[in-house]
């Protein structure tokens, strides 16, 4: 350590340390502007002057490194005319219009200026202005605002080595910019952000509507984590596929959800939404590249990390085996609870097993995942229907309710008590168990063009059946996504959009079709559960079948019980107070109580009652693990084209081929695709490891 | 430092002269130093104003002082240069800043702002060219008379100049002419 003194202040520095940090680091505040902790000094500004050891000619505290016992005044007079002149010299250029400008309140300069009570009105003043550029994606530049500090500049050039922004020389002066006018996308930006972090004023800017989407500034910045269910971190995952460690991203992923294989199929990627590529082109492939990564995990090295805690004398029942009950039970067991998983199927997983087809997740791949839960120590039983929670509550600490929407629900049209009417929920678990399914003959009506419906649909093409999947919504407001839509057609799945269900028609107790007329518009009023049709006259028909299925919602199923011992609403759902049912000790959560969702909502759900459960089982409810040390490379180097790269996809497999088994119908990335398509991520998590700037208040002492 | 500007001829305007030369200077190329950039680009202003007859009274005091800084505080010796260059013009020809700051004239006669024109009196035939000439219409009086510039519309373009033939039109500094107040009739 090095002892010096600065302002009549004795202050311990580090060897090689610049006389401003030591002094910013003992709470000494010296106004600086060019300077930022994570870029190297230049000592452009001269705010930061100060003299030392007595001397009369100030110098920049910012490129003077500590000496032992070096006396340092930052408050000597002829440094503090150096320091105001400089300011007032910059004022004296700068937009006046503070209050206009989108950094008010946020600005350096204008908070160094205010704290030194300068202006620049002794000077000729005279702001250079420059046309706002708003044209490039994510990025505003507002270089009126330019103080020349060159703090975007280095972290561009030095701190990521892409070597977009330099000085530019144009009739308005010097600014910071790309050369020759080009946009950022044909200079080679690759929109990481850092310009942005350090610009101290409102020159480089996040677009209009990137930010404040979020609840915190990490979240705006980093949105794919944000917008993910679980908060997985997706940008540290996708370096580690980059890197080629897809362990690491394996384990990444693992740090919060204990599907990674089943995500990587299925999962609704929300994240994908709030990716900020989308803004380029096409937004990263991030569902995708987790399959590759569990695929490509050869070591498992994640299994021997993670926290066990020594065990409590808790137990703990799970009712139901789906995403939620699974991820619960993994979580209650780490904590070190005795967990019971309840069943009323033959085989644990819930819809993984038993609802999501074979194409789109395949078996063995869920089962490996569940049985790494179930040798963690989780117990459990299969075909245990319980019927009465506060029954099971007798028997253990706390209990969980986590029985999804298993119950298919029917529409109530003539006809639909007919034994060749079905629901899609039992359907699609007779699908995955390899059932007969002759029952439903060679011609088969699925009423409702959710992702159920589809499901329903492709898996019965692929038990060579004649598919009609109609539903009241127009052809371009279909509920599925649209990869379901364009593989379903391609594999002769028959679609009537826009049509309203008459009745089921059948001769001698059989069905024989689905009579239905065409409506041009319809709405559905949530509250009321009403649906609001304008019909087409005359376009009456019947769409001929031996079967119907009705994909038109589920629901918990429990309310088909004579008593389920918790309180329920008029709906079948649990009364709820956050994850608490009625009764103390039984908690809920999952599409029980949510409604029908997606894996990764259920898993998140999952997350958060084992915490809500382990608090009131005495515990912390700490669940959060690291299983992988983050060691992000903020020097990203050049990338010529990098703004157009490509998304890449998976391939998906010819319509033919497909239909004749029941296989995934996507081969994963090879190690080249994966490469290609991790390469394309911004990285906008790099922006998060600059330090914030601390303005002048936020120092102790009488600095004010 | 730049000599050149400290052996300027009595054609040369000191103020004019530097003003040009902190036009092509480096430093308002590059913007990497506040002092360098930012003082520069008050020597610019500011010089341009005093050209121009638009200077404060402060001025001179002020361009010394961020002069002073340049030389003491810039990052490289581009902008140490210019400050020592400027400091050392504003030393030699102290008395040409002051006469253009009090806005008494341009000795030199470069500063078009202090330029007058004038028609003597004992040389204009009256022949009206010089108003055929001019474009501002600054010139009074009919032919036969004596024409007289009018001050307040001459923009100084000069133009008036070439066009006598009777060599009756003179520039003017600091030093004026007495010519008449108005047209009077053209005795030659």
């Amino acid at each position: 350590m090095v002892k010096l003194t600065i302002d009549g202040q004795a202050v311990e520095a580090r060897e090689g340390q610049s006389v401003l940090h030591a002094a910013l680091d003992g709470g000494i505040y010296i106004p600086h502007l060019c300077d930022h902790p994570d870029l190297e000094a230049k000592g452009g500004c001269r705010l930061c002057s100060v003299t030392v050891n007595g001397g009369q000619i100030p110098v920049p505290a910012c490129t003077t490194i500590v000496e032992e016992g070096m006396v340092v005044d930052s408050r000597s007079e002829s440094a503090e005319a150096v320091r105001r002149t400089s300011m007032e010299l910059m004022l004296a250029t700068h937009p006046a219009d503070c209050t206009g400008c989108p950094k008010y309140g946020k600005c350096e300069l204008q908070s160094i200026y205010q704290y030194m009570g300068v202006n620049g009105q002794d000077w000729r003043q005279k702001s250079r202005p420059v046309p706002t550029d708003e044209k490039n994606p994510l990025i505003s530049h507002l270089f009126t605002r330019c103080i020349r500090c060159g703090r975007c500049i280095r972290a561009c050039q030095d701190k990521r080595g892409v070597k977009v922004l330099e000085y530019i020389r144009d009739s308005s002066g010097v600014h910071a910019g790309v050369p020759e006018g080009k946009s950022l996308a044909d200079a080679g930006c690759r929109f990481c952000g850092a310009c942005i972090e350090v610009c101290p004023t409102g020159s480089i800017m996040d677009a209009v509507g990137i930010m404040g989407k979020h609840q915190s500034y990490a979240d705006d910045v980093v949105p794919c984590r944000a917008e993910c269910p679980a908060h997985i971190d997706i940008p540290a995952y996708i370096r580690a596929v980059r890197e080629g460690r897809p362990g690491d991203a394996h384990a990444i992923i693992r740090e919060k959800v204990p599907f990674p294989l089943v995500l990587g199929h299925i999962c609704n990627h929300l994240c994908e939404t709030g990716c900020k590529r989308t803004e380029l082109n096409d937004p990263m492939g991030i569902r995708n590249l987790k399959r590759f990564a569990v695929e490509h995990d050869t070591e498992q090295a994640w299994k021997s990390k993670g926290f066990q805690k020594p065990r409590t004398d808790k137990r703990v029942a799970v009712i139901g085996s789906g995403p939620c009950g699974l991820t619960a039970a993994y979580y209650l067991n780490k904590l070190g609870h005795d967990v019971t998983v309840l069943e009323k199927r033959p085989q644990l997983g819930g819809p993984m097993t038993s609802g999501i087809p074979g194409y789109r997740l395949p078996l063995e791949g869920v089962m490996e995942e569940i049985r790494y839960i179930i040798d963690s120590g989780v117990k459990y039983e299969v075909n245990r229907e319980v019927d009465n929670a506060a029954a099971l509550r007798a028997d253990y600490d706390a209990v969980l309710v986590a029985v999804g929407v298993s119950k298919g629900r029917k529409l109530p049209l003539p006809g639909a008590e007919l034994p060749q009417v079905h629901t899609a929920m039992d359907v699609l678990a007779d699908s995955r168990a390899e059932a007969d399914l002759s029952c439903l003959g060679q011609t088969v009506c699925v009423i409702g063009a959710g992702s159920v419906g589809y499901d329903v649909a492709r898996s019965l093409v692929r038990s060579g059946m004649t598919v009609n999947l109609a539903c009241i919504e127009q052809a371009d407001k279909i509920l599925a996504d649209k990869d379901d839509q364009e593989e379903g057609a391609q594999e002769g799945v028959n679609l009537f959009p826009g049509r309203s269900f008459e009745e089921i028609e059948a001769a001698d107790g059989k069905v024989t079709g689905l009579r239905v007329h065409t409506v041009l518009s319809s709405t559905y009023d949530r509250a009321t559960g009403k649906v609001t049709e304008v019909a087409e006259e005359g376009s009456q028909m019947v769409i001929p079948c031996d079967s119907v299925v009705f994909a038109t919602g589920q629901h918990t199923g429990l309310q088909d019980y004579a008593d389920f011992g918790i309180e329920l609403n008029s709906r079948g759902y649990p009364v709820m107070d956050g994850f608490k049912t009625s009764e103390d000790g039984i908690f809920a959560a999952g599409d029980a109580i949510t409604g029908i969702s997606f894996v990764i909502k259920a898993i998140q759900q999952g997350r958060e009652v084992t915490a809500e459960i382990d608090r009131y089982l005495g515990g912390d409810g700490q669940i959060d693990e690291a299983l992988v040390e983050r060691a992000a490379n903020p020097y990203i180097g050049q990338a010529e084209g990098f703004a157009a790269l490509p998304r890449v996809e998976q391939e998906l497999r010819d319509a033919s081929e497909r239909t004749a088994d029941n296989m995934d119908v996507y081969h994963t990335y090879t190690c080249e695709q994966a490469q290609c398509e991790s390469s394309r991520c911004l990285q906008c998590d790099l922006r998060l490891q600059f330090q914030r700037v601390k303005l002048w208040n936020e120092y102790g002492g009488d600095n004010g | 430092m730049n000599d050149k500007l400290l052996k300027l001829s009595e054609t040369q305007c000191p103020v004019d002269e530097l003003l040009r030369y902190v036009r092509s200077h480096r430093c308002l190329d590059c913007g990497k130093c506040v002092f360098g950039y930012e003082g520069a680009a008050q020597l610019e202003l500011t010089l341009t104003d005093i050209t121009m007859k638009k200077s404060r009274s402060t001025d001179l005091a002020q361009l010394t002082k961020v002069c002073r800084y340049m030389r003491e505080q810039s990052l490289c010796d581009d902008g140490v240069e210019l400050g020592d260059t400027a400091l050392a013009v504003f030393e030699q020809y102290g008395d040409e800043f002051a006469a253009h700051v009090a806005k008494k004239g341009c000795k030199a006669g470069v500063c078009k702002s202090f330029v007058t024109y004038h028609i003597l009196a004992d040389r204009c035939v009256g022949c009206g060219d010089c108003v055929d000439e001019c474009e501002d219409d600054a010139i009074l009086g009919k032919k036969k008379f004596i024409h007289v510039i009018d001050q307040d519309e001459c923009t100084q373009c000069g133009k008036c100049l070439s066009a006598c033939e009777e060599d009756a039109i003179v520039k003017a500094g600091a030093v004026k002419p007495r010519c008449p107040a108005k047209p009077i009739p053209c005795k030659r």
